[in-house]
């Protein structure tokens, strides 16, 4: 039998458990049953940041959309990190760009190994241009450079969505209709802007070939010092022989600036520029896009302040 | 006397024959009307039943095949109109400049209608505004005409509007 004080402390105790039992496994329980809650939104984890924003402008707030790339990063370079298979673990739909924009499809690789994810490829149908380096034909892969390419990514994604889905697959139509719209209107523009540059001035000449689906749509040349991509694949990688090309191309041409690119080390093109004897006429985005909070952070910001600078530094002063 | 006798019945003949000219002018004839002017019967209006209508679609632009359609250059609508919600004309293949399309025999029930059309011109047509004239028509009479315009240059035109069915009268024979 206890005595006086002990079991006067032993009640206590046992009354403080008693009050603070129940209340621990309410908390506990309320915890399990939010985490299974079926208000969960859905998640899409996208390639890149331009893919990312496609989604959002279809999805809206009805998913969640990450995008494994950060603004600036270098997705033909890029390897997976640890905390990438746990954003696609708990992903419920992947987005990528495909025609290997994604080097060694690392994308396609992290949707496989972490619970084999749905995997859209948003190019799918696109008639991709075709770049000739060294004997060997390889498909651009920055498409969404054409906004008519941009178009047909936010279709892919809206049918993605209405599968995964399919009970606001209206609002997701309605949505991408409208986000449609804004891309036509970005084409018009950007057409009337460069329209400014005389036929004859109209080179573009960047970090890599980036851009010549831009190149293709809205009459310029396209030249650059590295082959299609950053990395080590096929045509990757400058050689001397591309370098002097590029060198003469720009002498005889007479272009007034060349351009360096976010996402690519502007060593090389500032090296040429001054090789040349050109200025450097700006920054563009290329393979990825601004940080949040600047202009470039979305695809219709990015492409209208790649647009500015391309028409300034080319226009006849 | 016989002076101020005659001119008192010539002036009579005069007066007498000015007032009976004025009568004869003033007095009601029954015309008939071609059309009813003054007074809007329900054969001029839709009135409140429905009625069977013509609906014409004129374009001033070719609408095409237009990559920013969410269904794509192949199945895109080129040209939509709707009446009071229900889809009128869904027209899939390309339109020409100067082209009519017709709906033949739609029911509306007016005499207020409320239309919303929607036409993608190509992208060819960036540089010049574009223009819709709709017409609705029953036994060759137009009982509404009205032309919508894009918001920009090139822009898809796409409005709705508000139309009162009244049949539109070019002509007036009075006659005397």
């Amino acid at each position: 039998m206890l005595d006086g004080w002990s079991g006067v402390i032993v009640k206590k105790r046992l009354f403080f458990v008693g009050l603070a039992l129940p209340v621990v496994l309410c908390t506990l329980t309320a915890a399990a049953v939010a985490k299974g809650e079926p208000g969960d939104k859905l998640k899409i984890v996208c390639s890149t940041s331009q893919i990312a924003d496609f989604a959002r402008n279809v999805v809206g707030d009805r998913m969640e959309v990450v995008s494994i790339l950060s603004a600036g990063a270098d997705p033909h370079t890029y390897t997976p990190v640890p905390g990438d298979s746990r954003l696609v673990e708990g992903a419920d739909l992947c987005l990528q760009n495909g025609l290997h924009l994604e080097g060694k499809n690392w994308m396609a690789a992290l949707a496989r190994d972490n619970g084999n994810k749905p995997l859209v490829t948003c190019t799918e149908g696109v008639k991709p241009l075709d770049l000739e380096q060294e004997g060997e034909t390889v498909e651009d892969p920055h498409a969404w450079f054409d906004p008519r390419n941009a178009a047909l990514y936010v279709r892919n994604i809206v049918r993605a969505a209405e599968r995964l889905d399919p009970d606001c697959a209206s609002g997701y139509r309605a949505r991408a209709e409208l986000y449609l719209r804004q891309l036509r209107a970005l084409d018009g523009w950007v057409e009337k802007q460069v329209g400014r540059i005389a036929g004859d001035r109209r080179v573009l000449v960047t970090s890599h070939d980036a851009f010549n689906y831009l190149g293709a749509r809205y009459g310029f040349k396209v030249r650059s010092p590295v082959g299609w991509s950053t990395g080590s694949e096929i045509g990757g990688g400058i050689t001397p022989a591309r370098r002097r090309t590029v060198v003469e191309s720009i002498r005889s041409s007479g272009v007034p600036a060349l351009f360096v690119e976010t996402s690519v080390n502007p060593k090389l093109i500032s090296e040429i520029a001054r090789e040349a004897g050109v200025k450097i006429g700006g920054e563009l985005y290329s393979d990825a896009m601004g940080e949040p909070g600047t202009a470039g952070e979305t695809y219709v910001g990015m492409m209208r302040e790649n647009t500015l600078t391309i028409v300034e530094a080319l226009i006849e002063p | 006397m016989i002076r101020f006798v005659c001119a008192a019945v010539l002036t009579s003949v005069i007066l007498g024959s000015v007032a009976l000219c004025q009568l004869l002018l003033l007095r009601e004839v029954d015309v008939q009307f071609t059309h009813d002017v003054d007074d809007h019967n329900s054969e001029d209006h839709g009135g409140d039943e429905a009625q069977t209508y013509d609906v014409l679609v004129t374009l001033g632009f070719d609408a095409v095949a237009d990559p920013f359609q969410l269904d794509g250059t192949t199945s895109g609508i080129r040209l939509l109109v709707r009446a009071d919600g229900q889809d009128v004309i869904s027209h899939v293949s390309d339109v020409r400049r100067g082209d009519n399309v017709v709906a033949s025999a739609v029911s509306l029930a007016g005499p207020e209608v409320h239309f919303y059309l929607e036409a993608t011109p190509g992208l060819e047509e960036s540089e010049r505004p574009c223009a819709v004239r709709l017409r609705v028509m029953r036994g060759g009479d137009a009982y509404a005409d009205t032309t919508v315009w894009s918001e920009g240059y090139g822009a898809v035109v796409q409005r709705e509007i508000r139309l009162t069915l009244r049949r539109q009268l070019h002509e007036l024979d009075r006659g005397l």
